[in-house]
């Protein structure tokens, strides 16, 4: 039968255009990609400039690491003049502990900060899908950065055959290429070393938040955790693991924020859980929404952190 | 195992080329080998249902064939009551076991009877009909009954098909598995095209624009009107994408091997009526109503109350079948009313405006275009509602049309890009049928510059997070 196959003149025929077609496709993707590439880190504004920036320029002695909430609430004003330390905010919104590993393996490959904090969130360790898909933003460092590819192959089993693609990276990312090359993001949201301040008070009253109380927690995000802890000690970076606060009353402990400081506690390291400091909780002023921190407050915040980092370690401290 | 997934290239490519180097009389075996693995890839013990229905229809099929009289009636239902009563079971027990609590807390009393903590099947619906097709058939004399129980059971199995149709008739596919297929040119390189294009339609434009709709719909209380007015909207184009997307890549698998399956999509939504876009909707659903329930409830040759009632209840039914929900049920009387609001429309109003109103042919058929269209995306809020109290909702939101629209810009940019394309093709076929074609161009260069447009697309800009086709779900 398979003789037959072969000698059919219509297979012959589609082989022949089938191996065309594929080397078109290659040369078309191999040429696409390489340009997206190209503009891709010529970016000067907007989240991904701030990713390659943490990835591979930062250089400061000071970096902090997170989900939104870290971008939002840790200003280097306070850390620069309490700390005298240069300082690089690398929180990204939507992403968390896994991303935050991922960069820190990165930036530790080539650069040994004198202290980094990590910023936890409440539900951090939950299973949440997206957590894993939003693992894309680390998709064109994947060929550059080895040190990244077991936390982005997370996505899926068939990743590394999806980045045979050169293109394949640079999904979704079209437009903010095309606007990252321009000055479009530093005008629409100024960011100050990464931090991103944030300017609204809330109005609303805070409410007793029961919100999934009970959710699963996610083995290979508390790996990722430990494994961030590690790496840092292992880099002998001082390592600061802190919760900032969130606008609405917890009826418990979260889960995930029990484990984290277990764990930390575990390696030894700081924790400091702020999600329910009574100088920023349910204060309507010192927020722009539920969970994010205003501009005022995250400067008290950090002001805060930063003299809690000098006390706990005064070879921090230049001064 | 899902076609937009990686696993199912590979899949594909090598169940194909092993098809087509087996000699026809194992290519049975090969493709119900791959079809049970296929199945088996979402969960594997739900097979076991469908051996169950195989089994009885199987028997049933022959026993119907062989029997005289009332017993072979008796057959006939005895597989309808099979495969109607794993559907119950399955997929509408816990929705019945629902309404039965509220009506007895209503009185003040607890339901006695359990729930069952069960999943829904994988396209429980699209096979049980697919089976049931079957029987009637054979009961009809139309179809002689398969005495080959692998290939029975691979008419329903196929995998192209098993999870979501085209819900086949038997006089269509099973004579199929007996035809020797050899690899033609012309036949694979357009089932390939097609498949291209239902990705295309499925990680382009449906799961790019599902991220606004589950946005704006998961959360309908702090959305405002214009913007569930807008993912509504999307959601047309969501499902039809989505669903035809998963049609196309079945069909065209399919071709590829030889297999010719019914058209299920033929550009819905440049219908100038209800009536048309159900002749061009989910065609093999559509058909699979009207040949076996409405014309067995007396279709049109009954009196005119009577085939209003038969119509409505057609849909009733259909939309239960999609599932086991009071939106559904909802959006299945809404379309229902449609019909039978336009029976009455043309028989006693049109006539006297007929002419009475002289607009150009061309106005008035984009006038009919978009008011089906609207009330279509009136009836998708129900299907997509999670509730009849979200569905309420959103409609008095959107009929209230305050507060500004949330603007993703993001979602939004790369939704339309896709959009744009599928308009095109969509007015190209419909209205230029004579014009160049892209993807079949005899051009070479236009024709691999349009794959590679619709590949680089699909590489830049579609959404490769996964997601399960809608209808999976029924």
């Amino acid at each position: 039968m398979l003789t037959q196959l072969l000698t059919n003149n219509g297979f012959k025929k589609f082989l022949i255009r089938l191996g065309i077609f594929l080397l078109v496709l290659f040369s078309v993707d191999f040429i696409i990609g390489s340009v997206l590439r190209n503009l891709y880190f010529k970016q000067s504004s907007g989240p991904d400039y701030e990713t390659i920036y943490a990835l591979e320029k930062s250089q400061e002695e000071l970096m902090v690491f997170g989900s939104s909430r870290a971008r939002n609430h840790y200003h280097p004003k306070a850390f620069e003049e309490a700390l005298g330390m240069s300082f690089y905010n690398a929180g990204r919104n939507g992403n968390f502990i896994l991303y935050s590993n991922a960069v820190v393996q990165a930036v530790l490959k080539r650069h040994q900060p004198k202290a980094i904090i990590l910023d936890i969130v409440g539900h951090e360790f939950e299973y949440y899908a997206p957590n894993y898909e939003k693992l894309s933003v680390l998709l064109p460092f994947y060929k550059t950065h080895p040190e990244i590819r077991s936390t982005v192959n997370l996505r899926g089993n068939f990743e590394p055959v999806k980045l045979w693609f050169q293109m394949y990276p640079f999904n979704s990312t079209l437009l903010s290429i095309g606007l990252g090359n321009t000055q479009f993001y530093n005008k629409k949201d100024p960011v100050i070393k990464g931090y991103s301040p944030i300017n609204r008070e809330l109005s609303q009253e805070p409410v007793i938040d029961t919100v999934n109380l009970h959710y699963e927690i996610d083995t290979i995000q508390v790996k990722s955790y430990e494994q961030f802890i590690k790496s840092c000690k292992d880099a002998g970076v001082d390592l600061y693991i802190v919760c900032s606060p969130y606008f609405n009353t917890f009826p418990v402990r979260d889960k995930s924020v029990v484990l984290a400081e277990e764990i930390a506690k575990k390696y030894q390291v700081p924790f400091w859980d702020h999600s329910q400091d009574p100088a920023f909780t349910g204060n309507p002023k010192n927020f722009y929404d539920v969970r994010h921190l205003n501009e005022p407050s995250s400067l008290r915040f950090s002001t805060l952190i930063a003299e809690k980092i000098k006390s706990a370690d005064g070879r921090l401290a230049n001064d | 195992m899902l076609f937009n997934s990686i696993e199912f290239v590979f899949f594909f490519i090598l169940v194909t080329s092993l098809y087509f180097i087996l000699p026809h009389k194992y290519r049975w075996f090969l493709l119900l080998v791959a079809s049970c693995y296929f199945y088996m890839a979402f969960v594997p013990v739900y097979i076991l249902i469908l051996f169950f229905t195989i089994v009885i229809d199987y028997f049933a099929g022959i026993w119907i064939e062989e029997a005289q009289g009332k017993k072979k009636r008796r057959y006939l239902i005895l597989s309808l009551i099979a495969n109607i009563g794993v559907l119950a079971v399955f997929k509408y027990y816990n929705f019945l076991n629902d309404n039965l609590t509220f009506l007895l807390h209503g009185a003040g009393w607890e339901n006695p009877v359990p729930y069952l903590s069960i999943l829904l099947p994988i396209g429980l619906s699209f096979h049980t009909f697919q089976a049931m097709s079957y029987t009637i058939e054979v009961y009809r004399g139309h179809q002689k009954a398969e005495r080959h129980f692998g290939i029975y059971s691979l008419y329903v199995m196929f995998y192209p098909q098993l999870v979501a149709g085209p819900i086949e008739r038997p006089q269509n596919l099973l004579f199929q598995f007996r035809t020797e297929h050899k690899f033609e040119y012309e036949r694979v390189v357009s089932g390939l095209r097609l498949m291209l294009w239902g990705l295309f339609k499925k990680l382009v434009i449906a799961d790019r624009l599902a991220i606004y709709v589950n946005a704006a719909y998961g959360n309908p209380d702090e959305h405002t009107g214009l913007t569930l007015a807008v993912a509504t909207m999307f959601f047309a184009f969501q499902i039809y994408c989505d669903f035809s997307g998963y049609s196309d890549i079945a069909i065209g698998a399919a071709r590829v091997m030889g297999y010719d399956l019914m058209k299920n999509f033929n550009r819905p939504y440049l219908s100038a009526s209800i009536s048309e876009f159900w002749s061009r909707w989910h065609i093999s659903l559509s058909t699979w109503f009207k040949d076996y329930l409405y014309i067995s409830l007396g279709g049109n040759r009954v009196p005119i109350p009577r085939w209003y009632f038969n119509l409505f209840i057609t849909f009733l039914i259909s939309g239960l079948w999609h599932g086991a929900n009071w939106t559904y049920i909802i959006w299945g009387a809404l379309n229902g009313f449609y019909l039978v609001f336009a029976l009455i429309r043309s028989r006693y109003i049109d006539k006297h405006l007929e002419n009475k109103i002289p607009l150009p042919a061309w106005i008035k058929k984009t006038g009919n275009i978009l008011v089906t269209f609207i009330l279509i995306c009136f009836s998708w809020i129900f299907f997509r509602a999670a509730s009849v109290q979200d569905a309420f909702l959103i409609v008095k939101k959107i009929f209230t049309f305050s507060g500004p629209l949330f603007t993703d810009f993001t979602q939004m940019f790369y939704g339309f890009i896709g959009l744009a394309v599928l308009l095109a093709r969509e007015l190209k076929h419909e209205y230029f049928k004579n014009a160049t074609p892209l993807l079949e161009n005899r051009n070479p260069v236009v024709r691999y510059a349009t794959y590679m447009v619709l590949i680089a697309l699909i590489l830049l800009i579609g959404v490769f997070d996964g997601s399960q086709f809608i209808y999976f779900q029924f």
